[in-house]
């Protein structure tokens, strides 16, 4: 049996597509315990009594800022105490989910057939210290570029960027916006993308401390704003056990649902 | 975990915009448009591209250069300078591509099949112009 923990719907429309998908859930026999949180029933409340029910698979459907806050959540109450037992599936709602995508889902059916097959493999978190988490990418994104300092434990980066991204696996983006001319910008637009794609900068490391040197700025995940400049995060390595589609990354494990 | 193994990406790039300091490392390639100042370490391919400099040793199979480098490189298969490119320091490699347009000031050192070194050094008569150190300049 799985233990599904659902957005609370905000409009007619919301709740059609959850009825929608409980009905796809029945079809593919995956059907389990339904939770919707309340302001009489927390998120937390409703995760400690499916551990208490010692559910294993717990099915988070919604947008991306709620399985972000639900899986912050698991981790906050049951991860800190590594046990690794729980498998997580997760049943994205919006249509332009980052977590689908880098899931590789592409409609209902495919999720509802991986969440019948149960494969799971292990994904690395994101953790904004102190006590966030982040599945789907950290966005720093102002209309110009401003200046910002990031170190690791080996290097400083100095940089004038208008957006950066974080990852899970802490890949960090920084773009900026080219100061070059209009005429050169559309030149290099119709010529190459020279221009643009060496104003794009990668990295990969296990620990970043980023301060921005013209005050605050909101940190985003998703549409959220869960944290300001500045922010130190780190990866935790293959901390969830989340549910793919068969053949998508690496199988860890093959388990039939209970 | 050392930094190596941290990246499971494709790669590092330095772009444009951003100014590094400290050490670079990755297992794997390193493009560099912008400016670092530390040591860069690859166990693929180091690129500078063009108005991109970097100030340090860099260690790498493959060394690309058409930006400014202040010193010495050590390509353990390949090393190519560019038109454009500007390298002042020693060059360690196996393979060796200077092409016209290049700046080298420095020594070189080719390392034979063998792995026995050989230092290439100017001759005597052309080393007199330049008393302290090499100057290559082709065009």
């Amino acid at each position: 049996m799985y233990y599904y923990i659902f957005e609370p719907a905000k409009i007619v429309r919301e709740s059609k597509w959850q009825k929608t998908i409980k009905e796809k859930l029945s079809e593919y026999q995956i059907s389990g315990e339904y939770t919707i949180p309340s302001p009489a029933r927390t998120i937390e409340e409703i995760i400690m009594i499916g551990l208490s029910k010692q559910y294993s698979t717990f099915v988070i459907c919604g947008s991306d800022n709620f399985i972000n806050k639900v899986i912050s959540i698991l981790i906050n109450i049951y991860y800190k105490e590594p046990s690794y037992q729980i498998v997580i599936g997760l049943i994205p709602s919006n249509k332009d989910s980052l977590i689908a995508e880098n899931l590789n889902f592409k409609n209902l059916d495919e999720i509802c057939l991986a969440l019948q097959q149960r494969f799971f493999t292990k994904f690395s978190i994101g953790h904004l210290e102190p006590n966030k988490f982040f599945f789907s990418p950290l966005l720093i994104n102002q209309k110009e570029n401003e200046k910002y300092i990031i170190s690791t434990s080996n290097y400083q980066i100095f940089t004038y960027c208008y957006q950066i991204i974080i990852d899970s696996e802490m890949n960090l983006s920084i773009i900026s916006k080219d100061k070059s001319s209009l005429l050169n910008k559309l030149s290099g637009f119709f010529v190459d993308h020279k221009q643009i794609a060496t104003s794009i900068s990668k990295f990969s490391h296990k620990k970043y401390v980023i301060r921005s040197e013209d005050g605050s700025k909101p940190v985003y995940r998703g549409s959220e704003v869960i944290a300001k400049t500045p922010i130190s995060v780190t990866r935790i390595r293959n901390l969830l056990n989340i549910i793919v589609k068969r053949g998508n990354i690496k199988i860890v494990k093959n388990e039939k649902g209970d | 975990m050392s930094n190596q193994e941290e990246s499971q990406n494709g790669g590092t790039i330095v772009g444009s915009n951003v100014k590094l300091t400290g050490v670079l490392k990755d297992i794997n390639d390193i493009i560099i448009h912008g400016k670092v100042e530390g040591e860069i370490e690859s166990q693929k391919s180091v690129v500078i591209s063009e108005n991109a400099s970097a100030k340090g040793p860099i260690t790498a199979d493959q060394i690309i250069i058409s930006g400014s480098v202040n010193g010495s490189v050590t390509a353990h298969t390949k090393f190519e300078l560019l038109p454009g490119g500007n390298v002042s320091g020693s060059i360690t490699t196996k393979d060796l591509v200077i092409q016209s347009g290049a700046l080298f000031n420095g020594k070189c050192i080719m390392i034979a099949g063998n792995e026995k070194n050989i230092e290439v050094k100017p001759d005597k008569e052309i080393s007199k112009e330049n008393t302290k150190e090499t100057n290559y300049e082709l065009e």
